[in-house]
């Protein structure tokens, strides 16, 4: 039984565009208007009408208009922000004059929002004849800071990610968030699980050591497998992949060659070591939406409106790949982070969707405009598999009701024909509609056919997840049309939207409230150190990540996540570091010069291997991984560390400083 | 105040009495509305505002402009994001950071793509050897910060343009 304490730093999510917004109130319309950056605009607008709604005249403004623009990053700390209701209330006390408020980057450091540090106390007890562990229980303390903010949600997803990739078949974990004095700690990016599986992979590392076995080899005894109940009681629903990635770790050659590389340069004063790590992490908070919008201009043009929003995670070219998997084309205009756009469903919505029984959602569901929630933050890794998924379903109705019954017209097939029925057969190849034994027909043709026969040239969906899609089926002319959405509206020709009517509406049961998660993706990472013996400067000389995530649908940005996420992670082990109290970024004195980020200097640059391992099936949905690359590089490092030095660091960052002073 | 004469991006730009204390950033970006340049730090620290200031001589350096006044480029020429592509037509070093995807939420973007553009310059005036390439790089860009995407696409889309072109870069 091992029983050890760690402990986590508060850090800066540092995106580079510090919070900025403008607003303006025109008293005599008493309409106001905002423009704003965040990760949530319906919250935001929700938040900033709250705020406004009981005030009294003339401070209570009958309109308000907010437009979300794209941002410089979020990593989750422009989520659920206090900034933008700053805004409005500066362009409510200086009525008919433009104000804009704008962090400095000292500001954005004294007021943002920041990483949880945690404070944990971990136990396991590992049976030595067999190598399994027996039990786990963990307590976590965590500072909330001067304002709640996402506290307790980090909190409980911290503890259901406390066994990482582990089948453990007693565990126990106490979670509890604290206000205190600090800076006001929130959502980024790995979400309180970053540091109970740093912790946790750092004791497994040891607990290993002690049996002695090998430490991938342990991890292979204890790893979940498909269909094994996560701590909560129940399984993941999607691949879980860990014995695959264990064994590529285990064959990489940065793994195999770490006592040559340790022996090799011994006798240069350098110290070499060698660290693995893997977890697992969810993605989706289990009530998540996606709003999407897609319209065909007669000339083959095709544009993608979505609520959820681009800052640097890449939902743009997302959305355009995964609509033109339905349209045959890449979009010709893709605008996101639009909350004003989707009136034609007339969505309502009511209740919590967290909190309530099924009764009541039976009976709210059958108001045929209801859903749980109307647009949720582009968060929690959801980009992709979420965020993505009501233009994919709106660009799908389009195809089917739309392009389809269009090519039947163009080719002479009459309604009747069984071909009428293929449209599973038909696939786009270099932009051209083909099914064997019939002339292809290119995008442009085929919307203005959809246009001159007046058939669907535009949808807009919703959907909604809650550890499963809604489900419902609409009416489109003479046909049924059944989908992973509970909301349609189509645009027939050149005419206007309009709601269809849902029937057999099927909502996740509300009892998936009471999972931890279902969804989840691992990524393993080896990584081999060096460290100057004299000075404590450390080098990561080599490194390795593998992961999964589906089906990509930009592989290149899936990469660029990863390769980001590494240098997250490097900088969140070994630079940043962010003092609590008094000294801390609280007094308006901190800047870059003080806070160190991981720059290109840091990174082995040349010697990171990424590899993405490719989606168990052709049609895989995709799986977040915006934040499962981050994770396994921060306990990698502290096991390459100790590797290398035969000191198991139980706090961070591990600085130079910090090095030189147990290696002296 | 100063009476400010500069060029940017080729073009003389009609003189301004300008504060003393006003940055460089703040001149761009509020009294030209010239916004491709960021504001990062306003420390120097994350060059995401860097421009290029063009020497007499022929010779080009990056320069931040959130901590250096406005007053302080009077009679120089200056090139900015806006500056790259003529008529439309990207630059071989814009294609390649769009081919590498290199960048992500964009924000750092216009300050690497200053400094590797001068660093590129400064290659055709004093070419490296093969050997020493990717070094190079790594110091010319290492003051420019990137939170998303983890600098080697960044780096990887600067060694492509270098290594597209030997005999002007390469020893």
């Amino acid at each position: 039984m091992l029983d050890r304490n760690f402990e986590t730093q508060s850090v800066d999510p540092m995106f580079l565009e510090p919070e900025c917004g403008l607003g303006w109130y025109d008293r005599k319309d008493a309409k106001l208007e905002l423009v704003l950056g965040v990760q949530s605009p319906y919250e935001a607008t929700e938040s900033i009408a709250y705020l406004l709604g009981n005030a009294r005249a003339p401070f209570k403004p009958a309109h308000i208009n907010t437009q979300f623009t794209y941002v410089g990053g979020g990593f989750g700390g422009r989520d659920h922000t206090p900034f933008v209701l700053y805004v409005a209330l500066a362009a409510m006390f200086f009525p008919g004059k433009p104000v804009r408020l704008a962090h400095d980057r000292y500001q954005q450091f004294q007021g943002g929002i920041k990483r949880h540090p945690f404070k944990i106390r971990s136990q396991i007890g590992v049976d030595r004849v067999t190598g399994k562990i027996t039990a786990f229980a963990a307590d976590h303390v965590l500072d909330g800071g001067g304002l709640q903010n996402f506290s307790p949600n980090v909190a409980t997803v911290a503890a259901t990610a406390a066994i990482g990739i582990y089948d453990v078949p007693k565990v126990d974990v106490t979670t509890v968030a604290l206000h205190s004095r600090g800076v006001t700690a929130g959502s980024m990016r790995g979400y309180g699980t970053i540091q109970t599986m740093t912790a946790l992979e750092v004791l497994i590392d040891e607990a290993a050591a002690a049996l002695p076995l090998n430490p991938i080899e342990f991890r292979r005894r204890n790893a979940l497998k498909q269909n094994g109940r996560t701590m909560t009681g129940n399984p993941y629903v999607v691949s879980v992949r860990t014995p695959e990635i264990l064994d590529k770790l285990e064959m990489h050659p940065i793994w195999r060659q770490r006592a040559e590389e340790k022996a090799r340069l011994k006798s240069s004063g350098t110290l070499v070591g060698t660290g693995v790590a893997c977890v697992t992490k969810d993605y989706g908070t289990g009530a998540d939406t996606s709003l999407g919008r897609v319209e065909l201009s007669p000339d083959g043009k095709i544009s993608i409106i979505c609520d959820h929003v681009e800052m640097g995670n890449g939902i743009g070219t997302a959305l355009a790949n995964r609509v033109a998997l339905h349209l045959g084309g890449v979009a010709d205009e893709v605008s996101v982070a639009r909350v004003d756009t989707f009136q034609p469903l007339g969505l309502v919505t009511s209740g919590d969707v967290r909190a309530m029984d099924e009764k009541t959602q039976d009976n709210l569901a059958k108001n045929p405009r209801w859903v749980p929630e109307i647009s949720t933050a582009t968060s929690a890794s959801i980009g992709a598999h979420v965020g993505t998924h009501a233009a994919a379903e709106a660009a799908r109705v389009i195809f089917q009701h739309g392009l389809w019954p269009a090519a039947l017209a163009l080719w002479h097939i009459p309604p009747t024909d069984p071909r009428a029925k293929d449209s599973a057969k038909a696939s786009w190849k270099g932009g051209q509609l083909t099914v064997a034994g019939l002339p292809p027909l290119d995008l442009p043709a085929l919307a203005a056919a959809a246009y001159a026969h007046n058939l669907v040239t535009g949808a807009i969906a919703h959907s909604f997840c809650r550890w499963a899609w809604a489900r419902a089926r609409f009416q489109v002319g003479n046909e049924q049309h059944r989908a992973e959405i509970d909301a349609l509206a189509i645009r027939k020709g050149g005419g206007a939207f309009a709601a269809l009517k849902r029937t057999s509406v099927w909502f996740p049961p509300t009892d998936n409230n009471r999972i931890g998660t279902a969804f989840a993706s691992t990524c393993g990472t080896l990584v081999r150190v060096e460290i100057e013996r004299a000075s404590g400067a450390i080098r990561i000389a080599k490194a390795y990540s593998v992961f999964e995530c589906g089906q990509p649908l930009v592989p290149e940005v899936v990469l660029g996540q990863a390769q980001g996420g590494f240098a997250m992670g490097v900088g969140y082990a070994l630079l940043e570091n962010l003092p609590p109290l008094e000294g801390g970024p609280g007094n308006g004195q901190w800047n870059l010069g003080q806070y160190l980020v991981a720059r290109g200097s840091d990174l082995p640059l040349h010697d990171l291997e990424i590899e993405m391992l490719p989606p168990l099936t052709p049609d895989e949905p995709p799986k977040g991984m915006a934040e499962v690359v981050m994770i396994p590089v921060v306990p990698a490092l502290l096991n390459a560390i100790f590797d290398a030095t035969g000191h198991r660091f139980q706090s961070l960052p591990v600085t130079q400083a910090t090095l030189k002073g147990v290696i002296a | 105040m100063t009476r400010l004469a500069i060029t940017i991006n080729g073009r003389a730009i009609e003189p301004l009495e300008v504060r003393d204390d006003l940055s460089m950033n703040d001149f761009l970006r509020e009294y030209l509305g010239m916004t491709g340049t960021k504001f990062g730090c306003g420390a120097a620290q994350c060059l995401s505002c860097a421009i290029i200031v063009d020497n007499p001589d022929g010779t080009s350096y990056a320069s931040p402009t959130c901590v250096v006044p406005a007053a302080s480029f009077d009679g120089k020429a200056i090139r900015t994001i806006e500056g790259h592509a003529k008529n439309g037509e990207l630059t071989a070093l814009q294609k390649a950071f769009i081919d590498h995807f290199a960048f992500q939420c964009g924000y750092c973007t216009a300050g690497f793509l200053n400094e590797a553009q001068v660093l590129l310059e400064r290659l055709a005036k004093k070419p490296v050897a093969r050997a020493a390439l990717e070094e190079t790089i790594a110091e010319a860009l290492d003051g420019q910060i990137c939170r998303c995407t983890g600098y080697i696409k960044y780096h990887q889309a600067v060694r492509d343009v270098i290594l597209a072109d030997p005999q002007r870069y390469l020893a």
